[in-house]
């Protein structure tokens, strides 16, 4: 691919050599009385140091349940992991053991989730979760930990930080809560941050100002980022890789910038069109026709919605794999060529056979 | 004032154009200074707390063929205030006119009238239908409560499904048996199966995956272009408003704390608030991604049983003076800006 | 246009295939059946009338025990009386008291918690009363108070056990109604111009017709019971006549000289209210349309 495809608001692209989390052919699954119920088919990515890799999906999209399978977070039964590796730092983590696990939880992998209301403890007081966070995972006194939970309390912007640390979850609201969770997770300078819909469950100026805290936690810490949602501006604001997940599925990966101004998966271009946006008017929104599926569909998981692959066999016969389309970019699309033309999000150009 | 020449509620003819709709354009709801209070959990103590300010004093119009936007964070009152309007919630004060007619003061022949042309449609279409009913079955309510199902019920029906790219087959089936963004269609149709001239919707697609949001949306407006519907469409998603909102009201806390043109909010917006929220929405461009002055509020949403006195924004707002806690600022339009605004300070900026 | 969800396979199925796939509810609902046909068909099944005395034949045992014979299957009581015949009839009089008092506490309780539920306010404060009221006295001295009125018998059980146990379809019903009336489909009947009568005739009865109608072979086994422990001591169903709780305290005196005059009565109700809790958990299930999918393959 030639360098004119990026243009210079961009910056280069630069991949270091090893990534710190490797996953490959992810495949899970959960056995119901209804039937087996495929959440992950064969999902590989890698996350490098430092850097943020937003995974987006819709429901059903198992992007979450992914994620879980690799920390290990999975109810099992009735989940099932049946295959894949999920290295860190040399580590398959699917096949550590629980206590393995769980001294890596915590210190060098952390999780932040969506609903702070259930994830932290309501009769403890903040402070001795964070206290306790950081005390399983270092050798530290009690006062010292509680001196580093004022100063974790502080970096993430709550006011009166040494006071509210003896305060209670409910005594917090949902944005201050969300950012306590922040605080906790950071607690031991973790080199992995799962942030699994941080946002979602709070209001649009709420939103700014965690995601801004957790700009400054990527910032201090170096940190690299799993960041899952299923918001698309979400992603545009803080990511710097993208996964675009489908039933259990990863269908195209790439830059932030190669996924917004270059799609090159009929899914990912769809979804683009089909969103409205804040800053420009559109004259109307593309609609995807369908739904998101709720048994895995044969072949390609998107042919029964897809324009591109409309009444072409191979499509509904043959599941694609990930076809290299530029650096570092690549869609799971038997005709991934057929998508020319560079487009810009929100201007995108849907003239396919 | 209020004109109460209603027809009798059980003229039999099925179809539409029962009486004269109202042109596009025309004003087909005003509300004028809701005010809507809820009152506060009793305590041990007996104390009763004090009342929660759901709706404070908010009036605004709506046109046929139009759509207005309330668009506000938890707690600013937009449901409470739209579900006031279809009289699911009864007003502590304030006055609902519908095509003129002052919706308090009706009798009941006459408000069950007025309920086929104002309808709702609600935000979840996983419990918005009773789930021992048939499609078919959800559809026709409304025609067999107001007794417009014996002649021609059964082909109306078919036609409104058809109307959502649906089968009349469908109508067998249950609504669990389909998908979120066809059971918010049926929801659509429902609301729409009698003379519906005003349709209050309550944040309608927010429920529903991306994939599926603009299918829901665009239908929404091809049946505003077809019968000139006005919509009332509350939402907290603010790039759906602007995409799918002619006019747009802010609110904060109870009240509007502006309103105006499309346009107007979001490429010059002069209340604080706004220009706060509208920073701190994501844009869908990554290369945007630093472009932006973002504004930060500080502090949390105050609680509505207890709002700051003057304006009720000012615990949160960089501008603050002495003036706004003493004289709360009125929805105006102040000179120079085009639209109302209720700030002592109001200056448009102009959002990227 | 795709999008027909494909239903998981529990819940498509009607309610007699999906109980085979249970075997203790299939057991239970078997046993159920037969007991009742057992009570219908008495004269025919009883090898003996039930108050016939057979002064020769005095507590004999059953018939694979010393001294008894196959005459008396399972033995006599101290008046001579075949045991198995007077198990057979008892079962019609257990049965019938059960199924009265839960067809009368159904009607009552249904409508009372209706009433409140939709009508709220004083109607709601004060029927909640009543029912607190009635559930905090104890029963046994309800039903004593009952009888000492109206005199012991069939028909004075039948009430005393009615106005003891009316009041958990009361609670049950009213529950239901509370938060069925929040629900997004009534809200909508409402703002569609459905009257509250449309919202509690279309909306709200057939939600709780089911739930309820599970509720029944749990109830029919408590009631049972109760009147089990009534008669046993001497204030329920009152002889000529039989159930299986009178047989249990008539033979209160004979237990270890002659133990099946308890065991087998004992077992029989044992037996039949242990396969109606069985087959209404099962129901309470499976009528459910949510939580059909717990039900194993």
């Amino acid at each position: 691919m030639s360098a004119s495809q990026q243009d210079s608001t961009e910056p280069p692209v630069v991949e270091t050599d090893q990534p710190l989390l490797s996953v490959r052919g992810l495949v899970t699954e959960f056995v119901t009385p209804a039937g087996i119920i495929h959440a992950v088919n064969d999902v590989s990515f890698d996350v490098y140091s430092g850097e943020t890799v937003g995974v987006v999906g819709e429901s059903g999209s198992g992007k979450s349940v992914a994620v879980r399978s690799v920390l290990g977070l999975l109810s099992q039964p009735p989940g099932r992991i049946v295959a894949g590796e999920a290295v860190f730092e040399g580590h398959d983590l699917l096949r550590l053991d629980n206590y393995a696990l769980s001294v890596i939880r915590g210190s060098d992998i952390a999780v932040i989730f969506q609903d702070p209301g259930t994830s932290l403890n309501p009769v403890l007081t903040i402070g001795s979760q964070i206290s306790e966070a950081l005390r399983i995972h270092q050798d530290i006194s009690r006062t010292a930990a509680r001196r580093r939970s004022v100063e974790l309390l502080q970096m993430v912007g709550i006011p009166n930080a040494k006071a509210r640390l003896d305060e209670y979850p409910h005594q917090y609201s949902g944005g201050m809560r969300q950012r306590a969770m922040i605080a906790m997770a950071m607690a031991n300078r973790p080199k992995l941050l799962i942030a699994d819909e941080p946002t979602t469950a709070l209001d649009v100026t709420t939103q700014a100002q965690v995601l801004d805290v957790l700009k400054l936690a990527k910032k201090e810490s170096e940190a690299a980022t799993i960041l899952i949602t299923h918001d698309l501006g979400l992603i545009a604001e803080m990511a710097d890789r993208v996964v675009v997940m489908y039933a259990g599925r990863v269908l195209e990966t790439g830059s932030v910038f190669d996924i917004f101004h270059r799609p090159r998966h009929p899914y990912t271009i769809g979804l683009l069109a089909s969103l409205p946006r804040i800053d420009t008017e559109l004259d109307s929104l593309h609609s995807i026709r369908g739904a998101p599926p709720t048994t895995l569909p044969t072949g390609c998981a998107f042919h029964p919605r897809c324009d591109l692959g409309k009444g072409r066999a191979r499509c509904a016969e043959e599941v694609p794999h990930l076809n290299d389309v530029g650096v570092g970019h690549r869609s799971a699309c038997h005709f991934h060529e057929e998508i020319k033309d560079e487009v810009r999000a929100g201007d995108i150009n849907l003239e396919h056979r | 004032m209020a004109n109460k020449n209603d027809e009798d509620a059980q003229t039999s003819q099925p179809s539409q154009g029962l009486y004269d709709r109202s042109p596009r354009g025309s004003t087909v709801l005003k509300v004028e200074h809701l005010v809507k209070n809820f009152s506060g959990p009793t305590r041990l103590s007996l104390h009763t707390s004090p009342p929660i300010q759901a709706v404070s004093d908010v009036s605004f119009v709506a046109h046929a063929g139009e759509t207005l936007g309330i668009v506000g964070e938890s707690g600013c009152g937009k449901t409470t205030t739209a579900r006031s309007i279809v009289q699911l919630i009864k007003p502590t004060s304030g006055r609902i006119l519908f095509r003129g007619h002052d919706l308090g003061k009706l009798d009941r022949v006459a408000k069950r009238r007025v309920r086929q042309e104002i309808q709702y449609v609600f935000q979840d279409p996983s419990t918005a239908f009773n789930p021992r009913m048939t499609v078919h079955d959800v559809i026709a309510e409304p025609l067999r409560i107001h007794g417009r199902y014996k002649q021609g019920g059964a082909d109306r029906v078919a036609e409104l499904l058809r109307l959502v790219s649906m089968e009349p087959e469908h109508g067998e089936r249950y609504p669990h048996e389909f998908s979120g963004g066809q059971r918010q269609r049926i929801g659509i149709v429902r609301a729409i199966a009698l003379d519906a001239q005003l349709l209050i919707l309550d944040e309608p697609v927010s429920a529903l995956d991306t994939s599926v949001q603009a299918q829901v949306i665009n239908l929404l407006k091809d049946l505003q272009d077809r019968l000139d519907l006005a919509y009332v469409f509350v939402a907290h998603d603010l790039s759906m408003i602007r995409h799918i909102c002619d006019r747009v009201a802010v609110m904060y806390l109870g009240k509007i704390v502006e309103m105006g043109t499309k346009t107007e909010i979001f490429e010059q917006p002069s209340h604080p608030y706004t220009q706060a929220l509208l920073s701190a929405v994501p844009i869908r461009d990554p290369s945007l991604r630093d472009s932006r002055e973002r504004i930060l509020l500080e502090g949390d949403i105050p609680s509505p049983s207890s709002p700051p006195s003057g304006c009720r924004f000012r615990t949160r707002c960089w501008k603050a003076k002495d003036i706004c806690a003493e004289e709360e600022p009125v929805l105006l339009d102040r000179s120079g800006i085009g639209h109302p605004s209720a700030c002592h300070f109001a200056t448009p900026s102009s959002s990227t | 246009m795709s999008g027909v969800v494909k239903l998981p396979s529990s819940s498509g199925l009607p309610l007699y295939r999906l109980i085979i796939r249970d075997k203790f509810a299939l057991a239970s609902a078997l046993f159920l059946v037969a007991i009742v046909l057992m009570a219908l068909l008495a004269p025919i099944l009883a090898p003996f009338d039930p108050t016939e005395l057979h002064l020769r034949d005095v507590l004999r045992p059953p018939a694979w025990q010393e001294r008894g014979t196959s005459l008396y299957l399972l033995g006599t009581d101290g008046l001579g009386r075949d045991n198995l015949s007077r198990i057979i009839y008892s079962s019609r009089i257990s049965l019938s008291v059960a199924l009265a008092v839960v067809a009368i506490t159904l009607v009552i309780g249904t409508l009372v918690g209706l009433m409140t539920g939709v009508l709220r306010g004083r109607v709601d404060q004060c029927f909640m009363a009543i029912t607190d009221a009635v559930m905090a006295f104890p029963g046994l001295l309800m039903i004593m108070a009952v009888v000492a009125v109206l005199g012991g018998g069939l028909t004075t059980i039948i009430i005393a056990l009615s106005v003891r146990y009316w009041t958990t379809y009361a609670r049950v019903v009213r529950g239901m109604v509370i938060s069925l009336r929040e629900t997004d489909f009534v809200l909508a009947a409402q703002v569609l111009g459905g009257s509250q009568w449309h919202a509690m005739r279309t909306h709200m009865l057939p939600n709780i017709v089911s739930p309820l109608a599970a509720l029944i072979p749990l109830e029919l086994g408590r009631t049972m019971l109760a009147e089990a422990s009534v008669s046993f001591l001497g204030f329920g169903v009152q002889p000529p006549m039989t159930s299986w709780g009178l047989l249990v305290g008539g033979a209160r005196d004979y237990i270890a000289s002659a133990p099946w005059l308890i065991i087998y009565p004992g077992m029989a109700l044992f037996l039949t209210i242990l396969s109606a809790n069985v087959f209404g958990s099962w129901l309470r299930l499976a009528a459910d349309p949510m939580h059909r999918g717990r039900l194993g393959t």
